[in-house]
């Protein structure tokens, strides 16, 4: 029976995060698992069913950070070891290391896990904890074939439609695409297998790595100063693309968007504004 | 001058006597163990309380559906015939149950001006239950109706009636015959078979006992039968309309309000499982699969049946009757195609004549495949796109308001909302 370990990181859903210019802050806030991520588990909980495995879910986030439980604990898992560390976000790589030094204490034949995250998609950790353990790693995996318990194929699909095949021994670490499989509805109130859950608090890491610290911050506003406003607008769809500001991303293009304020970019909305002036 | 009373055991010797009753016994204690048989399958069910405010509002209903049978009606042919079959009967048995009390237990009840009543009644309601019984074969012949099954067995059924309801006008007339009866006129169709039997060996008194012992035989052959085939709807679906906690056409409930559980009791509670077997049925949903009469109004009203989806609802049900005694999985002799194929439209409970509600049959199933992952890709896709982002397009869920840009929709601010908030507070 396989010992599979799956690496779940938990998120902020970038799909759903906004910037409020109102308040100047971070809104829509959603905490969630990578996706990436979730495809490997559903894929071992498809494995498991069929074939049986013992599954341990490793977890790794900042202390502040909430987790909504429930969205893990459905699936059909052994265990669940969630690694808490104050600052963890502050100090890329410290991730690897933590989930590093909890898979040494294991034996586990295969790791999975999401190739990269949705929020960062440095696709950084897998490869180092890879390395931290010895072990081989496969990234951008779309296909898994157990052709026996320690001999696995594995597909990856690369550019203009080729496809790798790789004939792989565990253990080793293999990180997946969201195209891995189906996604998988679960029931809300199935009842849940008893998971035995483990917690670790680590203590904040003192050595910090030289690697840049990347931020989400304020995005760009897109001034398109060439527009000459359509008479379908509305007015205050007027306004806001006479002063360039526009929320269309279709119809950002080439060089009539800049990013910063010029004399250029004041010349055209001025001339924009007083065309629209003129209509009114 | 003659005493007007019935002389219920006419020319039958005690040998005969002993005969019915001990035939009478045997078919008794059949009946009781084929009921006591689905009894203790409808009780493995998930225990559904009857509650008597359900019972009140059924009563009206039951008067609309068992007995103006209204719902019968609207096939004007098939009205008749099953109000004729249905209403002579019911008197019949009547009639019947009113004998065994007059001499079995010694009330007489059957004397003078009753006794006369008695004999007109049943001799007219005796003439519709065989009119009845004739239309139903003849429809059942000609295939006049598409929607019914035509095997043996209904037939078999039907011929089974129409002897034991001949057989009684057979054993009245010769006893009519033979004792010169002056009221004889309150049984007009016995009287009129004892003229024509005048002279005839075959319909003498030295016969009699045989007709009259056959009659028996054959109406406790029908007694015994009655719980192991579909004659059983003769009791269940009375019992299922009566009974049946309310679920009227249109009225797709869940068997739980979420708004009035916690989380906790959310996780806990039985009555959110889906059903997977049998057992997960509730009682009164076991019941009602008892009740089908295999008339196929729910297949013929059915859209997705009409339209060649794998789903006829009538199979639905007759496929839980039938493998009620396993308590298998639901999966194993329905497909979730079947299921899936549902409109939950209501065509097939508002065109049911005993109450049985397909709907809630189906969606206790569909609610089990859920939980069994057995679901169609897209349903699929749907629920986790409403899962991950609240919406069954999987858009973000912050851009729920883009409607609303350039409309000068009025918006509570966060400061306006914590400040009603305090004042309401404060108030």
């Amino acid at each position: 029976m396989l010992n599979i370990c799956i690496l779940v990181k938990p998120i902020m859903d970038p799909a759903s995060i906004k910037w409020d210019y109102q308040s100047q802050e971070f809104s829509y806030i959603s905490n969630t698992f990578n996706s990436a991520d979730t495809q490997a588990l559903q894929w071992a909980c498809d494995y498991k069913e069929k074939n049986g495995a013992k599954i341990t879910i490793i977890t790794a986030h900042d202390s502040e950070f909430t987790i909504e439980e429930k969205r893990l604990l459905k699936y059909n898992i052994d265990q669940w070891i969630v690694l808490k560390q104050p600052e963890l976000k502050n100090n890329p790589g410290e991730t690897a290391q933590i989930i590093a030094k909890e898979l040494s204490g294991h034996s586990f034949d295969v790791i999975l896990t999401g190739s990269v995250s949705e929020d960062k998609n440095s696709g950084m950790t897998p490869a180092m904890v890879a390395e931290l353990l010895f072990i081989p790693a496969l990234t951008n995996i779309h296909h898994i074939d157990v052709k026996e318990e320690g001999l696995w194929e594995v597909k990856r699909s690369e550019d203009r439609g080729t496809v790798q095949t790789y004939e792989v021994k565990l253990p080793i670490l293999i990180g997946v695409t969201n195209t891995l499989g189906r996604k998988r509805y679960i029931p809300r109130y199935r009842r849940p297998p008893k998971i035995k859950k483990e917690i670790r608090i680590l203590e904040k890491a003192n050595e910090q790595l030289n690697v840049q610290v990347m931020k989400m911050t304020e995005p760009r506003p897109n001034i398109r100063y060439f527009d000459i406003p359509k008479d379908s607008l509305s007015a205050e769809e007027r306004l806001l693309a006479i002063m360039g500001l526009s929320q269309d991303k279709k119809e950002q293009s080439g060089k009539k968007v800049a990013s910063e304020v010029n004399d250029k970019t004041i010349h055209f909305i001025s001339q924009k504004l007083q065309k629209w002036l003129q209509e009114g | 001058m003659e005493t007007v009373q019935r002389d219920t055991f006419w020319m039958i010797s005690s040998n005969y006597k002993l005969m019915m009753y001990i035939f009478a016994g045997i078919a008794i204690l059949v009946f009781l163990y084929g009921f006591y048989r689905r009894f203790r399958l409808w009780r493995r069910g998930v225990r559904e309380k009857v509650r008597w405010n359900d019972v009140k509002t059924n009563l009206s209903y039951f008067y609309q559906t068992a007995i103006a049978q209204r719902k019968v009606k609207k096939d004007k042919l098939f009205g008749f015939m099953h109000r004729f079959t249905s209403y002579g009967f019911v008197i019949l048995f009547i009639g019947t149950v009113l004998v065994a009390i007059d001499y079995d237990f010694k009330i007489p009840l059957l004397r003078g001006n009753f006794y006369l009543i008695y004999e007109l009644v049943l001799d007219v309601f005796g003439v519709l239950f065989l009119i009845g019984l004739a239309l139903a074969m003849v429809i059942r012949a000609r295939k006049i109706r598409p929607r019914l099954r035509d095997g043996m067995a209904d037939q078999a059924f039907l011929l089974l009636l129409l002897l034991i309801g001949m057989g009684g006008y057979i054993i009245e007339g010769i006893r009519i015959s033979e004792m010169e009866i002056s009221h004889a006129v309150w049984s007009p169709v016995g009287y009129g078979l004892s003229v024509l039997f005048q002279g005839h060996a075959i319909f003498s008194g030295a016969s009699y006992p045989i007709w009259w012992l056959s009659h028996a035989v054959l109406a406790f052959i029908l007694v015994a039968i009655i719980p192991y085939t579909k004659l059983f709807h003769f009791l269940t679906a009375p019992l299922n309309i009566l009974f049946h906690p309310v679920k009227r056409t249109g009225n797709v409930e869940a068997p739980y309000n979420l708004e009035e559980m916690t989380e906790e009791e959310r996780y806990d509670s039985l009555k959110i499982q889906g059903v997977n077997k049998i057992s997960d049925f509730t009682n009164w949903q076991l019941l009602s699969t008892d009740a089908c009469t295999e008339c196929g109004r729910c297949d013929s009203q059915c859209p997705a049946n009409n339209s060649g989806k794998p789903l006829a609802p009538r199979n639905i049900v007759t496929k839980i009757r039938d493998n009620m005694h396993h308590d298998e999985e639901v999966l194993s002799f329905i497909s979730a195609e079947e299921l899936q194929s549902c409109t939950t439209c209501g065509a097939c409970v508002e065109a049911c004549p005993v109450s049985i509600n397909h709907i809630d049959l189906i969606l206790s199933m569909r609610r089990g495949l859920i939980q069994n992952q057995v679901i169609e890709q897209e349903a699929e896709n749907m629920l986790v796109r409403l899962e991950e982002q609240n919406n069954i397009f999987g858009k973000p869920w912050s851009d729920r308001e883009d409607w609303s840009k350039g409309l000068n929709i009025p918006v509570l601010s966060d400061s306006k909302k914590v400040s009603d908030n305090q004042k309401k507070e404060g108030a």
